[in-house]
């Protein structure tokens, strides 16, 4: 009986070891998003133009990310739900790749009344993070919501949730083609570790 | 047999004394997870100069009085932390009552190194009750 648990378990094992080598060997990330084909190709979803204003007043639209593959998040200056632990997440990832011009960071402010370009200056500065690398962004608060959903990012106002948002932890993976390529959980540290795989993967495809 | 039976008595009362004293840091680490981690990080080390640090002894020491009513009302203004400076807003927790507030500070006081010794629930309940008539009287 123990034998058979032991083989049992052997099997399992291996089973499981296989599984992770495919994904692994698998180089390239798939493309994010519903699908269409039109004329026999197929069309993935593409996050549309855009235009953002950052923490030092500079404009920042697609072309701002051309020829790089970007992060983004959502998040207020004023969040006391997951905002923190999601930025410490991002600045993990900010140090690990800290040097590599293909990739930029761009975290959009979903509180736009509160939360203008000095006040997310200094938030940057508090960060410790210098102009140009990290991009906190607002604008048009009806656009920054459209844009969430573009990036399959829940955000909605919401009264009755703490400091006035609600709205998901994710950090989204956007490649130099502005297809969404993978994304990791913000308020998890495990779920990040794996992400900064994916994303040195999607450099690595460049 | 009565010298065996008082010291049955005496290990089981010291064994529940310790399993509640520890039980009531359990209850302060969940408390402080549910409502003070998110900013304030699991470790406490708080989030570069934006959340302050929950490790500074000295802080912890001068403002000792001063942090239950923190949790509950939050706090404004400037403060300085590890020798940095802060001035964000914290909001407070009027959810919490007395009893829960007691075990976060204890928790904090006990935890990573801060080594402050333990505020009892009287002294919580006093200062709770001073910072209310502060508040009413303004």
């Amino acid at each position: 009986m123990i034998k058979h648990t032991i083989l049992f378990v052997a099997i399992v094992t291996l089973l499981g070891a296989c599984v992770q080598n495919n994904t692994t060997e698998d180089k390239n990330l798939p493309i994010l998003g519903n699908r269409e084909v039109v004329n026999g190709d197929t069309v993935y979803h593409k996050v549309p133009d855009f235009s953002f204003i950052n923490q030092d007043s500079q404009v920042i639209n697609n072309a701002t990310f051309k020829d790089k593959a970007y992060l983004v998040d959502f998040f207020f200056t004023t969040c006391p739900s997951i905002c923190p632990k999601v930025k410490q997440q991002m600045l993990r990832i900010y140090d690990k790749f800290d040097g590599e011009a293909r990739l930029g960071l761009m975290s959009h402010t979903i509180d736009t009344k509160h939360d203008s370009v000095p006040v997310l200056k200094r938030y940057a500065d508090d960060l410790g993070i210098p102009s140009g690398k990290w991009h906190f962004v607002t604008g048009d608060k009806d656009k920054i919501f459209d844009i969430a959903d573009e990036y399959f990012i829940a955000a909605i106002e919401d009264a009755n949730a703490p400091g006035g948002f609600d709205h998901s932890g994710r950090i989204i993976l956007v490649d130099k083609n502005r297809h969404i390529r993978a994304f990791g959980e913000g308020t998890d540290p495990e779920s990040i570790d794996k992400f900064m795989v994916q994303i040195q993967q999607l450099l690595d495809e460049m | 047999m009565k010298c065996k039976l008082t010291f049955l008595v005496f290990t089981v009362l010291t064994i529940s004394i310790l399993a509640c004293d520890r039980q009531v840091n359990q209850q302060g680490k969940r408390l402080y997870i549910t409502y003070c981690a998110s900013c304030h990080m699991e470790n406490g080390e708080g989030l570069r100069q934006i959340v302050p640090a929950l490790t500074d002894k000295d802080y912890l020491h001068r403002h000792r009085e001063e942090i239950p009513c923190m949790i509950r009302e939050g706090i404004s203004g400037p403060m300085v932390i590890h020798g940095k400076e802060y001035d964000r807003q914290m909001p407070g927790l009027p959810e919490l009552n007395n009893v829960a507030i007691h075990n976060i500070v204890n928790f904090v006081f006990q935890s990573w190194g801060n080594d402050i010794i333990k505020m009892n629930l009287d002294e919580v309940n006093r200062h709770l009750e001073e910072c209310a008539s502060e508040r009413d009287m303004k």
